[in-house]
This record gives structure tokens, C-alpha cells and sequence, in this order.
């Protein structure tokens, strides 16, 4: 069972608000889908939860684990911002291999599974420097996901993909959803955070404008 | 474990698959060479030796690091920039200035919430900071003794006093001998001051942008050429200031003191404001 306790987190870069008295509680085995326009701060929640970034004011807290504090980074996390980046030389196997290779929690064959889940060829040698920009969004979904993270963050998972693609996205959710895992994503396409998600937050200007639990999305 | 995986990640990542990053270093030490060659044929020309010289390995390596004379400010001795010295450690300085900086910001983030610290990021990047500049200033070393090799030069480890007073105009009462074989520290400090700079600079992008850390870097390097200070560390780096070349020189100890000091300051530093430090994308 996982936890994320975000307590009255507050970000200011360079004098700007970016996250202001943000407060939610995330479990495991629920999406929650970050709603916003460019600019709102789902992106930065992300990062802050992720602990890229450290709260300006308030807490966050992973299984009663203070971030920053008892724990530099999620103990078992995945994660896709925008625009994922591998190493231009090397295939998209070889690139989740060296991933894989750091906690050692995952085999060749299971991370050969994970990209042919996400419908790529884990044979394949392109380089990803050739690979297309849903090639590229493929792989960084693989990535978060290959070594069953106890929590997903994706950001805009659904940019440049296909319309098998953006289905694809929708069962990979399910599947983490079942098989328990804590899952936040943001979207652009309303229609599929309202679709997939178990709670939406709606953030204006860095605050949580509403808080929806489905089914009352409207 | 974890931080030797790491470390040959960023090796293989920072140096080993950019090629390209090995012909500046090259080009600069064989620019170097060839201009010390056409230098002791000018002098060879001009009879100021009493003997037909050709240039040996250390001439090579001190022509490379040697830096300039003590500079005294005259209305008629204008400052003459130390190009070439400048040149070599600006280069290696330019060469390891952007990888920390992208790679956070692109795969390093995926490596870095996998590896559950902060610390043992940082400091794979400051163990591939030294080794890289290690590697680079090798370079220097390698292109110098090859060249050696194709103008039959000598392989002893005594710099030609005649030569280095001739090239680096020396004015002051010289007390170096040619006949002592000069100690490897005279070129192990520059190397370390190179590595701290490069640190420092490394340290100095979490706090500006990289561009700007190379822009303080370079200052401090090119006012070390004017002035001697023991705080402007680049006065430890040329060879032609030491105490054992110039009777008036800075200290090698305090100079070997001065660059272990910023070494560890600047990793130290680096592990405290890394540790709360935000990372975002470029934009």
C-alpha cells in the first residue's frame, strides 16, 4: 500500500508561484489525473512529487516518508515528463537495460516484454536518435513502467501518439491501476483523464482549483 | 558499487562516445608543437644557441604549459596575452563545461531517481570531471612525445634553460638549471589546477548558468596571466612563475595546497547544493 501525502506544498522559482498551499492524499491501486491549462503547475507537482524538486513550504510524504528528508527520491518510482530523453547511440533495449542495470530488479526478458507491451521491437537496432517521436514517446512510457514502480508519473503520455497509441496508453493504465500501483498522469485530451482517471485534480495558477472523484467528473 | 557503475556510465556517456570532444585538445598541443619547432629554428637561425638545438620533450611540455613572465605593468611594456596557455586550459575547461548540466536534464534524471541519492550522482560527475581532464591533458602529453619522436628530439626530463628564457622572456635573474632534471610536480600542479578550475566551474553551474560559470572561469584564468595574487589560482599553473624557475616566484607548496584545497571545496560544495537542488528542464 502506497501513500503520497502532499501537506500545504507551496514552490516559488526565480520569485514566480509556481505551486501554491497544494494539499492532496494519493493511493496506490488509483490514477489520479492532473487537469490544467499550460502553466497551472502539474507539471511542477509532478517534479515535486517526483523529488526532482524540493518544496519551497510544506511536505511531502511518501509512506509517512518525508521527501527531501528521510528519503531523497521515491523508493520504487517511474517516471515520464515531457519530452523523454535517452542516449542518442543506443537502441531502445540497450537504453532500458542500462535503466534496469542500476536496481537490478528486472531481466533482458522482462524488459524485452516491457517494449514489445508498448509496441515496439525489442530486437529492433535502430538507434534512438532515428526513432520517431511516438517511437520515442513508446520507449519512455516503457521506461517508467518496466520495473513495476509502486508509483507512475506520466506527463502527457498521449503527445504524438496515434489513436493505437493513445488506446495502447489506456490499457497500460488499467494494468497498473490492477495490479496496484499509484498512477498520475495529465493529459490534454479531457476525455481521456475524465475516461481513466479515479480522482482528477484541477489546478489553476498552482492551486487545486477542484478536487473530482469519479464519476462526478462534471 | 552503485557509484563505480556510474562513473563508467558518465565515462563512456561524457567522453569515450564523443569522439569529436579529443580533437581540440589534439589540435591545440600540435599547434603548440609546430610553433616551438619554427620557434628554436628561428632562434637556430639567428645563432643564439651555441649549439644546432632541437627541441626535447620537457621544452615541448613547458612550451605547452609554461604560461607567461611575471607581468609589470609599464606604459612601455604592454600586456601581451598568454594565448597559447590560455588556450590549453580554457579548451579543457570548454570540454567538460556542458555534460553534467545536459544530462540532468535529459537521461541523467531517469538514472538519478533510480539511484535513490543525490550524493552518489554528484560525485559520479566529479570523478568524471577529474578523469576526463586527466584524459584531455594526456592528450597533450601524448601529441607532445609524438611529435617529439618525428623531429628526433630528446627524451630527457631537463628543460633547456637557454630555450625557455629565450621563448617565455624571462627578464629577472633566473635560477633555473639545466643540467638538474626539473621535478614532475612542475607539470603534476598545473594538471591539478586544471581539474580544480574545471570543478569549480562544475560547481559554479548549479548555481548559474554554464555558460556564465565558463565566463567566470576564463576571468579568473586570464587575470591570474596579469596579476599575482595567491588568491587568482591560475598564477600556480604556469610553470614560468614558480619558485624554482624565477628567484622571486610563487610557491609550488602553497600552489599544491591551493588546488587540493579547491578540489575538495568544490566536490564538497557541490554534494551540499546539489542535494537541494531543483531540477528542471531547460526551459
Amino acid at each position: 500500500m502506497t501513500t503520497i501525502e502532499v501537506q500545504g506544498v507551496s514552490k516559488i522559482i526565480q520569485k514566480q508561484t509556481v505551486i501554491q498551499d497544494v494539499s492532496a492524499t494519493m493511493q496506490s491501486g488509483k490514477i489520479y489525473g492532473f487537469q490544467g491549462i499550460n502553466g497551472s503547475g502539474k507539471t511542477m507537482l509532478m517534479r515535486l512529487v517526483s523529488g526532482l524538486i524540493r518544496p519551497t513550504r510544506g511536505s511531502i510524504k511518501i509512506n509517512k516518508k518525508i521527501l527531501g528528508k528521510d528519503i531523497t527520491f521515491p523508493e520504487s518510482i517511474g517516471l515520464f515528463l515531457e519530452n523523454p530523453a535517452f542516449l542518442d547511440g543506443y537502441s531502445g533495449f540497450q537504453n532500458l537495460k542500462m535503466l534496469a542495470s542500476i536496481q537490478k530488479r528486472i531481466d533482458n526478458t522482462k524488459i524485452k516484454n516491457t517494449i514489445l507491451s508498448v509496441g515496439l521491437d525489442p530486437n529492433d537496432k535502430k538507434k534512438y536518435r532515428k526513432y520517431s517521436l511516438g517511437m520515442k514517446q513508446r520507449l519512455g512510457i516503457a521506461a517508467a513502467i518496466a520495473e513495476n514502480p509502486e508509483i507512475v508519473i506520466m506527463d502527457e503520455p498521449t503527445n504524438s501518439l496515434d489513436t493505437d497509441g493513445v488506446e495502447l496508453v489506456k490499457t497500460i493504465l488499467s494494468e497498473q491501476r490492477e495490479r496496484g500501483a499509484l498512477a498520475i498522469i495529465s493529459c490534454h485530451d479531457l476525455s481521456i483523464l475524465q475516461l481513466m482517471s479515479d480522482e482528477i485534480l484541477l489546478l489553476e495558477s498552482g492551486r487545486i482549483a477542484k478536487h473530482l472523484v469519479a464519476p462526478n467528473f462534471n | 558499487m552503485k557509484y563505480i557503475k556510474l562513473l563508467w556510465f558518465d565515462m563512456r556517456n561524457g567522453m569515450i562516445k564523443k569522439p569529436m570532444l579529443f580533437i581540440i585538445p589534439t589540435m591545440v598541443a600540435f599547434t603548440a608543437c609546430v610553433d616551438l619547432t619554427n620557434r628554436i629554428s628561428s632562434l637556430n637561425e639567428f645563432g643564439y644557441f651555441d649549439f644546432k638545438l632541437t627541441g626535447g620533450f620537457s621544452d615541448y611540455m613547458m612550451y605547452i604549459y609554461g604560461g607567461m613572465d611575471k607581468y609589470v605593468p609599464d606604459l612601455g611594456d604592454p600586456f601581451v596575452f598568454p594565448v597559447r596557455w590560455t588556450v590549453v586550459f580554457l579548451a579543457v575547461s570548454f570540454i567538460t563545461l556542458n555534460y553534467p548540466y545536459t544530462d540532468m536534464q535529459s537521461f541523467g534524471q531517469q538514472i538519478l531517481v533510480r539511484t535513490k541519492g543525490r550524493s552518489v550522482w554528484w560525485l559520479s560527475k566529479c570523478g568524471w570531471n577529474i578523469l576526463s581532464s586527466l584524459v584531455y591533458h594526456c592528450l597533450f602529453f601524448c601529441v607532445s612525445f609524438l611529435f617529439c619522436i618525428s623531429v628526433q628530439g630528446s627524451f630527457s626530463s631537463e628543460i633547456n634553460k637557454d630555450l625557455t628564457y629565450a621563448v617565455f622572456q624571462v627578464s629577472r635573474e633566473s635560477i633555473l638549471s639545466s643540467d638538474v632534471p626539473w621535478p614532475s610536480v612542475m607539470l603534476i600542479l598545473p594538471i591539478l589546477i586544471s581539474i580544480g578550475i574545471n570543478l569549480f566551474q562544475m560547481v559554479l553551474s548549479l548555481f548559474i548558468k554554464p555558460i556564465f560559470s565558463f565566463f567566470s572561469v576564463a576571468l579568473l584564468i586570464i587575470s591570474s596571466s596579469y596579476l599575482i595574487s595567491p588568491y587568482l589560482i591560475g598564477n600556480y599553473a604556469m610553470p614560468v612563475r614558480y619558485d624554482m624557475v624565477v628567484n622571486d616566484g610563487v610557491d609550488i607548496k602553497v600552489g599544491l595546497v591551493a588546488a587540493i584545497a579547491l578540489i575538495v571545496i568544490s566536490v564538497v560544495t557541490g554534494v551540499i547544493r546539489f542535494h537541494k537542488y531543483d531540477i528542471l528542464n531547460k526551459d
